[in-house]
């Protein structure tokens, strides 16, 4: 047996506290001449023996209690009274998120260093198991030397992640192991990654766990961009930069545009998220922002944005030439990011329809046979018709016209029966929430829709699609049916003033622009870590995955369904394909979470509220080179004299109670 | 009897000097009409007939009322004042004990005050009274006389005698019985702190030599309760031996210990036809001898 502490070994002598007060304080007693002092002689030789057993025993249990709380402060360990006998399984959980890379990736090194020392140590034929924040396991193994190398070919990680899934995981992976079980938690305690932390879970098994704090001290000077974004329609960018110091700051930020870059002075108070307005006189597609200050969080002081260009993705607006046109060219253009191309009806018989994303017909007449059958094919190829249905439409020709003659198949989503003239204007009052159009805005679509009126739609028939919007009087509004490869989203009204106000509320072009750029593949900025799906890789055969380092991941899509990986460091990931219009390009920016600048450290106490009943130890990065030892066994063992120094305490005050009762019930008695 | 005047109080005469004079006081306040010898015996004054019962001398028995009565019945006869009596007053430094010396007179002093009580009613009724003044030894022997001469310089020893060493009843008692040869009236007056087999062994022989024997036991209320508190240093008043004691650890085994030995001494004197009276000094001084005087007077 071995002491971590031997320091506090000194306070053993401790234990003679107790017997030089037993030898030399006597109890201070007042003097008093009596005169019936025989009887005190008779009386003590009867309790003089109880008496000196009751001295003896409080002696003695103070003695003990002195020397139990000494050798449990000094960590006494003994790695052969732990192990003895059993079946040991450990399982090591490794803190990989971003917040582990600050201060030149210290606490990741510590981290590395700990792990090797644990495993070093560990008795041979401990079955061990790692799991790293970010999702990575490495399953048990009796071979720490394997496992130590896996550990140490990992990357830092760039993850935002929580350390629930991997404690929830490590705990399930020991739930049915016999023998000793034990949890390494090796981790920065950043806060964050505690936050919303569920103990419910860590009920069903009771390991050891050892906490190793591999964080460096907390950084004061941490700065995060927390946001970057385009202002619509401007080549105006907001970078929101949140400064989790204690003091303000005054740095640099780097613009790289391009290739392009600038550099912009910024002052950000302490504790304080501030916007900064960045204007770049060049339309560019891959923005970086970068703060150049020598202490931050390497990897949460960078920014990536991904731009898409104007001309990039192309639709195609057909109809005739009315208010209902212009308001649906303009709503898609104001998403800035697609090129719209307006023709006439009848000019779609020269153009090439497999060039745009999207075919948006606003209120057309009746359509050739020729261009019908070009549309058809490019919905069946895989493009996206919207389709809006107004006064120019004759209902017999409409209903016969997309009527397949050989399948006996109706082409669109609804038969149409009529115009319906409502006396009163109809709501909106459903709306298809889960669909991915509406997706963005969730249970308030309705909400957002309650001033739109309808006052008249057309009426319809022999549904065969799925109707994503519906007014309050139960006429279906739009409705979505897939055709081959490609799909239909028919409107039952055409944005006119007549027909409805829907165009004039701020809701329509949105959706248009949420429409438009979801059918064209339009990406947003995501985060490491989170699935990213390749938009528009559904018919593609291969997809080729380059990360920021330009390394090449091929992924084979043989389901022929949306390809979608999970990056894992920040940076520009683009996405190659091919389909039929070509090759194609999804390029995303990814980043890290910026609640990962905040490194403020969880407390030990609020970790142990967490656990609750489960025993938890602590070890500081300073003492790395003694955490196996305190963890195989001297947290144990100094529970173990903890506990019994407990005991002993209560044992004592229950003693003296029971003799202070047995005196005064004696004193009472006669 | 009535609630005590204010001068007979313990504490009164704890304060009060001359205790003679606070005797004579006591004496005079209740005595008249209840002052018949305190003992009974062989007398010329007829005092009344009794049961004949084996043992009895038979040149008492009463043959005329045999003759009348066909019964045998003893006379018994008023003893008369010639009659000598020794009081032995226990001087050691144990009756120096008071638990309130403010408030309670010492042990010593009440054992002062009885004894001149009871020489004054002694003197009284033309009694002889000795004095035995004694601790380990005896301090002084006055022999018994009835003059008034006497009883002054009885009262002068009395009062001028101080307690201060340590005891030796039993010893003592014996030495005393050896010196008493005519049968008499022994008054002890003690807190009878000595080995208890000794004392009765002593007062045994008295009895031996067919003296009648009244022992006042006199004790203080605290050497009975023992009500103290906390942790105190027990300092033997003869031999200043230090005993540390935590009170509340033994208050109950020295009640049982000192009621043991109260119930030894009453049951030993009723035994051996010894009058055991038993007085603490928180008691008023006439109540007590009235009580006392009183329980003698009643006729056997």
């Amino acid at each position: 047996m071995g002491f971590l502490q031997p320091i506090f070994l000194w306070g053993l002598l401790g234990i003679g506290i107790p017997v030089l007060i037993h030898l030399f304080s006597r109890r201070k007693s007042i003097p008093y001449y009596f005169s019936a002092i025989k009887f005190i002689k008779l009386t003590q030789k009867k309790t003089i023996r109880r008496q000196k057993l009751e001295e003896i025993l409080v002696l003695a249990l103070r003695t003990v209690l002195i020397a139990c709380l000494f050798l449990a402060v000094a960590q006494p360990v003994s790695k052969k009274a732990f192990f003895s006998g059993k079946e040991s399984w450990v399982v090591l959980v490794l803190d990989d998120s971003a917040s582990m890379s600050a201060s030149m990736e210290i606490p990741w090194s510590n981290l590395k260093k700990a792990s090797e020392q644990i495993l070093a140590t560990l008795k041979k034929g401990t079955h061990v198991a790692a799991i790293f924040t970010s999702g990575r396991l490495i399953p048990f193994s009796t071979s720490c030397q394997e496992i130590a190398k896996q550990i140490r070919e990992n990357p830092a990680g760039f993850h935002g992640n929580t350390l629930q899934p991997a404690i929830e995981q490590a705990f399930s992976m020991l739930e049915k192991r016999f023998g000793y079980q034990k949890i390494f938690i090796v981790t920065d305690m950043q806060k964050t990654a505690w936050e919303k932390f569920s103990s419910s879970e860590f009920k069903k098994i009771n390991p050891n766990i050892t906490i190793v704090d591999a964080g460096d001290e907390e950084n004061q000077t941490n700065l995060t961009i927390k946001d970057f974004y385009p202002l619509p329609g401007k080549n105006s960018y907001i970078c929101e930069i949140a400064n989790w110091s204690k003091q303000e700051i005054t740095t640099e930020l780097k613009i790289t545009a391009d290739g392009f870059e600038t550099i912009k002075s910024v002052t950000i108070p302490e504790r304080k998220t501030t916007e900064i307005e960045i204007k770049i006189d060049r339309d560019c597609q891959t923005i970086k922002a970068e703060i150049l200050h020598p202490d931050v969080l390497k990897v949460d002081n960078i920014f990536y944005l991904q731009k898409e260009t104007v001309g990039q993705k192309r639709v195609l607006l057909a109809g005739s030439e009315d208010s209902s046109l212009s308001y649906t060219r303009s709503s898609v253009e104001s998403a800035g990011t697609i090129l719209v191309d307006t023709k006439n009806i009848n000019e779609l018989y020269d153009v090439t329809l497999e060039k745009y994303r999207t075919i948006l017909l606003v209120n057309p007449q009746r359509i050739e046979t020729k261009i019908r059958q070009k549309i058809i094919d490019y919905v069946n190829g895989g493009g996206t018709l919207v389709y809006f249905l107004g006064d120019r439409i004759a209902y017999e020709d409409f209903n016969s016209d997309w009527l397949s003659s050989e399948k006996n198949e109706f082409f669109m989503p609804v038969k149409i029966t009529g115009k319906s003239e409502f006396s009163k204007a109809a709501r909106i009052a459903w709306v298809a929430t889960a669909h991915p159009l509406f997706s963005e805005f969730g249970d308030r679509t309705v909400d957002f829709l309650k001033t739109t009126r309808f006052n008249e739609c057309l009426s319809v028939k022999e549904i065969t699609g799925d109707i994503l919007m519906k007014l309050d009087n139960g006429y279906p509004l739009l409705c979505e049916k897939r055709r081959g490869k490609g799909k239909i989203f028919l409107f039952m009204f055409t944005p006119q003033q007549s027909w409805t106000n829907f165009q004039t509320k701020p809701f329509f072009p949105v959706m248009m622009t949420v429409m438009v750029e979801s059918l064209s593949g339009f990406t947003y900025p995501t985060s490491v870590g989170d699935a990213v799906m390749v938009k528009g890789s559904e018919n593609a055969d291969v997809v080729n995955i380059v990360n920021p380092q330009k390394e090449t991941i091929t992924i084979t899509n043989k389901e022929k369904t949306a390809v979608s990986y999970i990056p894992d460091i920040p940076g520009i990931w683009t996405s190659i394909f091919s389909t039929r219009e070509g090759q194609q390009k999804h390029i995303i920016a990814v980043n890290v979470p910026y609640l990962e600048g905040n490194l403020s450290k969880i407390s030990r106490g609020e970790i142990r509220s967490i656990f609750r009943k489960t025993h938890i130890g602590f070890v500081n990065k300073d003492r790395m080179e003694k955490i196996i030892l305190a963890e195989t066994a001297g947290g144990q063992m100094m529970m173990f004299f903890l506990e019994i120094a407990l005991a002993i305490l209560i044992a004592e005050l229950i003693l003296s109670n029971i003799f202070v009762f047995l005196k005064e019930k004696g004193s009472k008695n006669v | 009897m009535e609630k005590s005047s204010r001068i007979l109080d313990p504490e009164i005469l704890a304060r009060f000097g001359n205790i003679s004079l606070v005797a004579k006081t006591i004496v005079e306040g209740f005595i008249s009409g209840l002052h018949r010898s305190i003992h009974k015996g062989a007398s010329i004054e007829f005092a009344e007939h009794r049961q004949y019962s084996v043992g009895d001398d038979p040149k008492y028995l009463d043959w005329k009322v045999y003759g009348r009565t066909d019964r045998l019945y003893i006379r018994e006869f008023r003893e008369e004042t010639n009659l000598k009596s020794y009081i032995l007053l226990d001087s050691s430094n144990s009756m120096n004990y008071s638990s309130q010396p403010d408030t309670i007179t010492t042990k010593f002093i009440y054992a002062k005050c009885l004894a001149i009580c009871l020489s004054y009613i002694m003197m009284k009724q033309n009694d002889s009274t000795g004095l035995v003044i004694f601790d380990s030894e005896i301090q002084n022997f006055i022999k018994p006389s009835s003059t008034r001469q006497h009883f002054h310089f009885l009262i002068e020893n009395i009062e001028n005698t101080e307690a201060g060493k340590d005891t030796d009843i039993g010893k003592t008692i014996h030495k005393i019985a050896n010196l008493i040869k005519r049968r008499s009236l022994i008054i002890l007056i003690s807190d009878l702190f000595d080995d208890q087999d000794a004392v009765i062994k002593g007062l045994a022989h008295f009895k031996h030599k067919h003296h009648e024997i009244i022992v006042f036991h006199l004790l203080d209320k605290a050497e009975i309760e023992f009500p103290f508190e906390g942790f105190k240093d027990f300092i033997d008043m003869e031999t200043n031996e230090r005993i540390p004691v935590d009170v509340r650890a033994i208050r109950n085994t020295y009640r049982n210990v000192f009621n043991q030995f109260l119930s030894f001494y009453q049951k030993a004197c009723s035994e051996r036809d010894i009058n055991y009276a038993r007085a603490l000094t928180s008691m008023p001084f006439d109540y007590f001898l009235y009580h006392f005087l009183q329980l003698r007077s009643r006729p056997t």
